[in-house]
């Protein structure tokens, strides 16, 4: 039996500027072995002079971001929040969010990656609640169109990562090639209220209705403090609209107040969700497709996945004792992330075919964590739909 | 996906597999038509419009320039799909398990083999074909007798440069301390060389050699490796710390060169007119030193100057190889063979044997290397029949913008000629000058008359046709500005379609995750050439120094850098490395031939290596102003709530 533990995983989104801050920050107050994958933030540029006019669109400006992933158990996730945001400035609309989630970590191993102690010294600032994460994958180059739409709509500001799909193009033999990997990720968190709209939007806007097109899922967050400048304009006012959010925020003590709209928009009732575990597995460089391919026999047909690169504690020393013998290999800088969504009956035997195949052990390194995911969408075709409906009742 | 089938691989059929192989060939043959496009048409309109010439073999080279479209595809799917995973692996895996000694031996094997595999050392020495041993003895010494000292210095330069981006990635050092000790260490010497006529003809090749060391096969391997040890080493920030290795690889090899004409300049005469050195009078033991011996010399003397003081300023055409299909298909292919097999074969050998490591995605490696050598091999064929023919027709005409050329291929033979024909005009300063009036179609046209070209035992003249000035007179300022313009969009075409500068744009937009977006990058370094290849042009036309024209940029450098960031340190400089490539030049060195050759430079060399700076300037500048108008957008919202809080507490 393998065993699980309730932990807390901490998303944190700033730009770049602050990568070194923030990381000697948590490094300094015990917050060790992290994952850290680059990104972007889109924003909606200022449009300028005489062209700005006759230019119908605003123009997109890319800001570089840092992620930062770092799993933790409940009683620190409060300070390691507070530490981020008061390093990184978060206040100050476009520089960044953070926001954490409920997670089951499984097996010893992961645990190396799990922050327990921690000494910092920092005032409680509200965070707020009653948010939800929206996941989105799309082909590589449709992130930016989906991201222009969704900041001119005022929805939020999504964060874009580049990840790597598996699916069926793995099952082509060398046909494979012909099928691009690349993906573009889209995440954006949202009021709660505001996500199965968000999501419908977001599956017309980016018709991933059609086969081929990517899948999307909405997933809990826990507390967050999310960035909220959608433009740059809005330097002529005293304050902008970013400015007079984040305080709105404040002042109402969440962001309940943002909701748009009370009722799901008719004529999409009819569109098929369904639901599972997100499982989300680390290791170490190279080693997640092997593990990837030998769970397709157990139903999992696709999974997303991300080069991570992992931050530790830097006055150990880097040196295995015996660089020719594998037995004391040390955690790879160079990791890789992949997540896939699988049905919650399955998850029992994917974990044991998981240890089986050595992924906890020293050679890979794995850690495994899940949530849930009450609703994902997909381009689902007619004989697979029937066969999830029939399951679910 | 939240489904229970157990499934295994899918058979695809025939159909369906054309299904999947037809649109997937279709995209990437797309996107090199788009990108062979300008350079292509520019040339062809250009030659028609501008210079009033019809393309020679039309045919074979529209069949070429499609072999070059082909060759371009296949060659960069190749090295995405094989070559590049290649070196990534091998860059994560080096660190990890192998020691120092080991990683830095592998890197100067590396650096140095590769240099021997690229071909465009060779290509130099034909560009030195018109350098003569009076004018410029040290240069001929090391273009001729002691070529392969050439050859492995500049190896052993971009060896040494391998070892230092390499300890760069392990200690995290930053590049600008690099770039500022070698420039620092360059411009000096080459103000010093300026002073010397011998190493004065060197510096244009010193810094030629440089440009040209980093290949399409060597370029993105390079960077591949260098992305896998910071993956692995460093607090690197991710993004861009991958980069820097080609810079190292571009300047080493010119301190090399520099310092192998310092040790053999003792040896060699000074320069001297063809008089003197027919005649011999002094220093005869340093000539003969540039041949090997005294017989040596004599075989120089016999072949090359047939008459006593042939007059200086012959025009030099590119040496009419009429190369059968055959010749050029074989070496087309062995010369992709050379490029990559020994190369990916070394990798390969260090990684599973040195290593010992299991290589990834075997079948997807292996099909890349067949790619990429087929799509080289097909490459080099389209450019000998297509590209590169075009680039020696439209150089070699070039000139007759702004000067009068002979044309030899129009050569029209006159039967029965009638010697009593021929007039007598006289010039403003009292010479008398012969012609006869030749009927061509409909009109008459005054032909000048030269007896030597007239057999008068047979009947027959041999007249060549004279083309030009098509742009106001003689050497007049709109034929060359005519000529300038043609350099700065041939530069800026031929970057455009550079494989290297591709394979670099895509891993810069891959690692930045889109925020430095690759038709950005693109762009400006193709910008970038152009300027560069203008004032090359220019340093020919005018027979500037080329200290006079390397100098001011690089000191413009050297502050750009130091105010830049890192990132855009690391991209820009490499972009210089990336640039001068299979594309742009044999086109530079067609059109160096061509306008040198008019003009009767000493060495025509030099454009490469303004090619080389000019697009760092281009990228730095670009990387400024991004930053810049990223920490003012930073900066806006800060002094806002700076001024919130301070009327708050007011």
């Amino acid at each position: 039996m393998i065993p699980q533990y309730k932990a807390v995983k901490i998303t944190a989104i700033f730009h770049k500027e602050f990568h070194y801050k923030v990381w000697h920050a948590l490094h300094d107050a015990g917050v060790y072995n992290l994952h850290f994958e680059p990104g972007r933030y889109p924003v909606l540029g200022i449009k300028k002079g005489f062209f700005g006019s006759i230019i119908n669109s605003d123009p997109i400006i890319d800001n570089p971001m840092s992620i930062f992933s770092i799993i933790t158990f409940t009683d620190l996730e409060e300070t390691v929040m507070q530490v981020i945001r008061k390093n990184a400035d978060l206040q100050i609309p476009g520089h960044g969010s953070v926001y954490s989630e409920s997670i089951t970590v499984y097996h010893e191993n992961s645990l190396y990656f799990i922050t327990d102690t921690m000494k910092s010294e920092i005032n409680k600032d509200p965070f707020f609640k009653g948010l939800t994460g929206i996941f989105c994958i799309l082909q590589r180059g449709l992130g930016e169109p989906i991201s222009k739409i969704i900041l001119e709509n005022g929805i939020g500001v999504p964060t874009v990562t580049y990840g790597t799909g598996t699916g069926l193009r793995d099952k082509l033999g060398l046909l494979k090639i012909t099928l691009p990997r690349e993906k573009d990720i889209l995440k954006i968190v949202v009021n709660s209220s505001d996500a199965e709209h968000v999501m419908n939007f977001i599956i017309e806007a980016g018709r991933l209705e059609s086969p081929g097109r990517g899948f999307i899922y909405e997933y809990p967050v826990k507390n967050g403090f999310i960035n909220t400048r959608t433009s740059m304009d809005g330097v002529r006012h005293a304050a902008n609209i970013d400015q007079i959010i984040a305080a709105l925020d404040k002042l109402n003590g969440g962001v309940e107040w943002r909701k748009r709209s009370s009722t799901i928009r008719t004529g999409f009732s009819t569109r098929k969700f369904f639901n599972g575990i997100d499982l989300h597995f680390y290791c170490n460089e190279g080693f997640a497709l092997e593990i990837v391919a030998a769970l397709r026999k157990l139903g999992v047909s696709g999974s997303t996945m991300k080069n991570l690169k992992l931050l530790t504690k830097t006055d150990e020393t880097e040196e295995t004792e015996d660089v020719e013998s594998d037995s004391k290999v040390k955690i790879s800088p160079a990791r890789e992330g992949c997540n896939m969504l699988v049905p919650e009956s399955s998850l029992k035997e994917i974990l044991e075919k998981m240890e089986s195949l050595g992924a906890f052990g020293t050679k890979i390194q794995g850690m495994v964590y899940t949530t849930k995911i009450p609703r994902a969408f997909t381009y689902q075709s007619k004989a697979k739909l029937s066969s999830i409906l029939n399951q679910n009742s | 996906m939240a489904t229970n089938h157990k499934e295994e691989n899918i058979k695809i059929g025939f159909t369906e597999g054309l299904g999947l192989i037809l649109p997937y060939i279709r995209q990437k043959l797309t996107e090199q038509i788009k990108s062979v496009f300008v350079i292509v048409s520019y040339l062809i309109l250009f030659q028609v419009l501008a210079l009033h010439v019809p393309i020679l073999e039309a045919s074979t080279i529209a069949f070429g320039i499609s072999l070059v479209i082909f060759g371009l595809a296949f060659f960069l799917e190749g090295l995405f799909l094989g070559l590049m995973p290649l070196g990534e692996t091998l860059g994560i895996r080096l660190p990890q398990k192998s020691n120092l000694a080991t990683i830095l031996i592998f890197s100067f094997l590396l650096g140095g083999g590769t240099t021997l595999a690229e071909p465009a050392i060779g290509v130099l020495k034909s560009a030195g074909s018109s350098v003569k041993p009076w004018e410029a003895p040290l240069l001929y010494l090391l273009l001729n007798r002691f070529s392969e000292y050439l050859v492995y210095s500049v190896g052993a330069g971009v060896g040494i440069a391998v070892v230092f981006g390499m300890l760069r990635f392990l200690y995290d050092w930053s590049l600008k301390p690099f770039l500022l000790t070698l420039l620092s260490i360059l411009l000096p010497l080459t103000i010093w060389s300026y002073f010397d006529a011998n190493l004065q003809s060197l510096t244009g090749l010193a810094w030629d050699c440089g440009a040209v060391t980093t290949g399409p096969v060597t370029v993105p391997l390079v960077i591949a490796l260098g992305i896998g040890i910071s993956r692995v080493s460093g607090e690197s920030n991710g993004g861009i710390s991958g980069f820097g290795v080609v810079t190292l690889a571009s300047l080493f090899p010119i301190l090399a060169v520099l310092i192998l004409g310092l040790y053999f300049q003792s040896s060699v005469p000074n320069p001297m007119t063809e008089k003197e050195f027919i005649e011999l009078s002094q220093d005869s033991q340093k000539v003969f030193y540039i041949f090997g011996s005294e017989d040596g010399y004599k075989d120089y003397i016999a072949k090359n100057i047939s008459s006593p003081l042939s007059n200086g300023n012959m025009p030099i055409t590119p040496p009419e190889e009429e190369l059968s299909l055959e010749t050029l298909f074989t070496s087309s292919f062995l010369g992709a063979l050379q490029a990559i097999i020994p190369l990916t074969l070394f990798l390969f050998i260090f990684l599973t044997v040195i290593i010992r490591e299991k290589i990834r995605s075997l079948d997807e490696i292996i099909l890349g290397i067949f790619l990429a050598l087929v799509g080289m091999g097909i490459f080099n064929l389209g450019i000998g029949l297509g590209l590169g023919k075009l680039g020696n027709q439209v150089g070699s005409k070039l000139p007759s913008a702004f000067r009068a050329i002979e044309i030899p291929e129009s050569t029209i033979h006159l039967k029965n000629f009638d010697p009593s024909i021929v007039q007598t005009s006289i010039m403003p300063n009292g010479e008398k000058d012969e012609f006869f009036y030749l009927k061509e179609k409909k009109s008459y046209t005054s032909v000048p008359f030269n007896e030597s070209n007239l057999d008068r035992a047979s009947g027959i003249y041999e007249y060549v046709p004279i083309h030009g000035p098509i742009y106001g007179k003689e050497d007049g300022a709109l034929g060359i500005f005519v000529v300038l313009i043609f350099a700065f969009v041939m530069g800026y075409g031929a970057t455009l379609a550079e494989p290297a500068l591709n394979a670099l744009g895509v891993t810069v937009e891959e690692l930045t995750v889109g925020t430095f977006k690759k038709r950005n990058l693109i762009q400006s370094v193709s910008i970038g050439v152009g300027s560069g290849i203008l004032l090359g042009v220019c340093k020919i036309l005018f027979e500037i120094p080329i200290a006079f024209l390397l100098i001011p940029p690089y000191l413009l450098l050297l502050v750009l850098t130091v105010l830049s960031s890192e990132e855009f340190v690391n991209i820009g400089w490499d972009s210089a490395g990336v640039t001068t490539g299979p594309i742009t030049v044999p086109l530079v060195l067609a059109l160096g031939l061509g306008v040198g050759g008019q003009i009767g430079v000493v060495e025509g060399f030099g454009i490469l290596a303004m090619a080389s700076v000019c697009p760092i300037l281009s990228v730095l500048s670009i990387g400024l102003w991004v930053e810049r108008s990223r920490r003012k957008s930073m900066e806006a919202s800060d002094k806002i709530e700076d001024a919130q809080s301070k009327r708050g507490n007011s």
